[in-house]
């Protein structure tokens, strides 16, 4: 039997952009030790065996090994550290690793560190830097950047499944007003304003069918996260840890095109799957997870999730690979607004990338940090009212995400 | 002496604006050039070069006239200061020089606006016909490479260059800095560039192609999977790594899906708004990206057929730019629907936009 793993506590620098936003990567990770340590006064940095840095694109910094500066910097010189690099899923992968870690039985006390800069270059500068994690030779050289993708994929999607604009603005108006409760997220500290479904539908064209109030935010921000073993936990959180019941990382092509007929996903869930409108890796990975957590029937078993709505279109489609809703029942689920706080499970009540922001390398921790509030207790300490607190949460998913859904991970976190 | 050195700073001053105005000329001629044609930076420092030659001359002529015009002054001054005496005279001297400075200076200014005209319009004239004349592509033989000592290399002996004007490599450069109002926080600007050269190896093959306008793709001899993009090994675990052959085309292909983009990277923000589809070539298992042109955004179809169109041959980058697709002869667009009036409702002010950049 591998170990359990726990997370003990986390918190993120303010998210935000552009002039408003300025600390360094390593003073930011400094802020978020310090406040982690009023969460968990009995944590201290010397009790660290192990750094994991969550890091995706040294070009927003033009700074390769950014982590040997923010590792120094925390006095950690000597301990082992590496950098995991995996798309929009940095931060998910870099749970998976320290998480591996914990299991090994060679780490107990694992610190996450993940970070991005992108105010640093002009927001279409930007986007063209992260569209260098598609597939330079045949995308990027045709205009092709994420938003592109992610709406060519949902266009076919959302025809195939009756999902409508309006449905999927849903999605976006809830992010966005879920962070409105939360003075870390940047739609608080920057737009600050509730929006309806119309406002979405209004804003203007990013890729049909996305607007641009259905896509998530560039962001400068870092996070940091304990990851630890049981005994390690009951020592310094007794009452406010949660353990990692299960978790599932899966992959996909590069080119979303490339999904038509892929050989290998025909064995696993048969032909014409995913084609270039399924997560075939979300579904896999979720099926993994649910699989060690001993998950029958998610969408009962699971309160609330802070899933990868890099798109609203994509937290659309999220839902049905996590097995919330069939093609029969998506856009009903949809509708019937059960995502809400309100709803049967509610989704992204910290502000998701839409609402909280998406400093790549810090997001997948983010998310972690968020449903780990939820699950300890905490959220009702760090977002400003009741309202996006899920009542009596037991059991969260946390899901993070890369490239046209090239590769992706999949938490299930429980409370003790 | 007095006079001599009122004389002295008044030709100073005329020069100092003279250079100015020809600074910002030369300043204007660097902007236009790089944003204009190839070759017009070579020209535009011809052409620089004589405009700071002309505002120098400018310069000078002006500062000629002013030290004449002072004197003359000074001498009426001084000459009608023998007759009269007291504070009067002094003023007089003063007002006098006042006034040549000031003429020294108009003269200056509209001799460096002339310069500054000047060499604009010759800037806009060498751009121009830089423009005209397209990208200037050249075919250049590249020096014996050093002989590997254990292997063959494949011998890269000939080069087609059309680097445009302002693509260059200055490595590093600090290009400015703010202070917040706080009196703490420092931000710095800094601009970075470099080449690449990107080795297509085993894909070479259908990147060669495209400078002939053909789609050459792959095929699994084993399992018969068929690749646009290609794939050099089967993609088929069953197949365990098979190499493909390579294997060409037909420049037919059908949508699969598709979007219609308002916004995008900093390279292809002019050519917004634009359709990019995912279509399957003809006999391919895949679907590869490209724009859609010749057609109202708001008219796409899935499943509409396309043909692929090559840009002409002197324009090709061996890149999958060097075409792209198009409704197929003989398709036409079916009626307007309430989804099409959405697209143009919100294409529209796509198109107002781009004209702002």
């Amino acid at each position: 039997m591998t170990r359990k793993v726990c997370i003990v506590g986390g918190n993120t620098t303010p998210f935000d952009y552009g002039p408003t936003g300025f600390e360094n990567p390593e003073s930011g990770a400094v802020d978020c030790i310090k406040e982690t340590q009023q969460d968990v006064p009995d944590f201290h940095m010397k009790d660290l065996d192990f750094m994991v840095y969550s890091h995706f694109s040294v070009h927003f910094a033009h700074q390769l090994c950014g982590e040997w500066i923010i590792h120094d910097h925390l006095g950690l010189c000597g301990m082992p550290h590496i950098r995991v690099e995996n798309g929009g899923n940095t931060g998910g992968s870099s749970l998976y690793a320290a998480a591996l870690a914990i299991m090994s039985g060679k780490h107990d006390v694992v610190g996450i560190v993940g970070w991005e800069t992108m105010d640093s270059v002009q927001q279409s500068q930007g986007s063209e830097f992260i569209a260098l994690a598609s597939d330079i030779r045949y995308e990027l050289v045709v205009g092709g950047i994420y938003p592109i993708y992610y709406a060519s994929m949902a266009n076919k999607w959302m025809k195939e499944n009756k999902v409508k604009e309006e449905d999927i603005a849903i999605i976006a108006a809830k992010n966005k007003n879920n962070a409105m409760d939360n003075p870390k997220a940047q739609w608080y500290r920057n737009e600050h304003k509730y929006i309806t479904v119309e406002d979405v539908m209004n804003s203007r064209l990013m890729s049909y069918p996305l607007k641009k109030l259905d896509c998530c935010l560039m962001t400068r921000g870092v996070a940091f996260m304990l990851v630890t073993s049981e005994e390690y936990a009951k020592k310094v959180a007794p009452d406010h840890y949660s353990v990692i019941d299960g978790m599932g990382l899966s992959s996909c092509t590069i080119r979303a095109g490339d999904r038509c007929g892929y050989p290998s996903w025909k064995k696993i869930y048969g032909p014409g799957y995913p084609d270039m409108t399924e997560f075939g890796a979300c579904r896999k990975s979720a099926d993994d997870a649910y699989k060690m957590a001993g998950i029958k029937n998610p969408k009962k078993e699971i309160d609330f999730g802070e899933i990868h709505d890099a798109f609203s279109t994509s937290e659309a489609q999220i839902y049905k690979a996590l097995g919330l809703a069939d093609k029969d029942h998506i856009a009903k689920f949809i509708r019937d607004k059960e995502t809400l706080m309100e709803g049967s499970i509610p989704m992204n009540p910290g502000g998701g990338l839409m609402g909280y922001g998406h400093p790549v390398g810090a997001t997948g921790i983010m998310s972690a940090i968020e449903a780990h509030y939820q699950l300890s207790g905490l959220a009702e300490k760090k977002h400003l009212s009741k309202k996006t607190v899920v009542p009596d949460a037991k059991c969260g998913i946390v899901n993070s995400h890369a490239g046209t859904g090239t590769s992706i991970s999949n938490f299930i976190l429980r409370r003790p | 002496m007095a006079l001599n050195k009122r004389v002295k700073k008044l030709r100073g001053m005329a020069r100092k604006t003279a250079v100015k105005y020809a600074k910002k000329a030369v300043r204007q001629v660097a902007k236009q050039a790089v944003k204009r044609g190839p070759g017009a930076v070579k020209r535009a420092r011809a052409v620089t070069k004589t405009a700071r030659k002309a505002a120098m001359k400018g310069a000078f002529a002006v500062g000629k006239v002013a030290y004449k015009a002072a004197t003359k002054g000074a001498k009426a001054v001084v000459h009608g200061a023998t007759d009269a005496a007291g504070s009067g005279v002094k003023a007089m001297g003063k007002a006098a020089a006042k006034a040549a400075t000031k003429a020294a200076i108009e003269g200056a200014k509209e001799v460096g606006k002339s310069a500054l005209a000047a060499t604009v319009d010759g800037a806009k004239k060498v751009a121009h016909t830089a423009t005209t004349k397209g990208a200037q592509r050249e075919t250049v033989k590249v020096k014996e490479h050093k002989d590997k000592a254990f292997e063959k290399g494949p011998g890269f002996h000939t080069q087609t260059l059309y680097r445009p004007p302002g693509v260059d490599e200055p490595g590093l450069t600090f290009v400015g800095h703010e202070i917040a109002d706080d009196d703490v926080n420092f931000n710095q600007f800094i601009h970075y560039d470099h080449l690449y050269t990107i080795r297509h190896g085993q894909n070479s093959r259908f990147f060669r192609n495209l400078l002939k306008g053909k789609l050459i793709g792959t095929k699994c001899p084993k399992c018969g999977d068929a690749w646009i993009p290609p794939r050099t090994s089967c993609w088929n675990l069953d197949c365990n790594l098979q190499k493909t052959d390579w294997v060409e085309f037909p420049l037919r292909a059908k949508v699969h899906t598709w979007t219609v983009a308002g916004w995008s990277g900093r390279s292809s923000l002019k050519k917004l708004p634009f359709v990019l589809v995912y279509a399957k070539i003809e006999g391919s298992t895949v679907a590869i990206a490209n724009y859609l042109l010749g057609i109202d955004p708001w008219d796409v179809e899935f499943d509409m057929p396309l043909k692929v169109v090559f840009v002409p041959e002197d324009k090709r980058v061996g890149a999958v730019q060097d075409f792209h697709f198009e409704p197929a002869d003989g398709w036409k667009p079916g009626p307007m629907t309430p989804e099409k009036e959405r697209i143009k409702k919100l294409v529209e002010p796509v198109y107002e936009w781009v004209k702002t950049l």
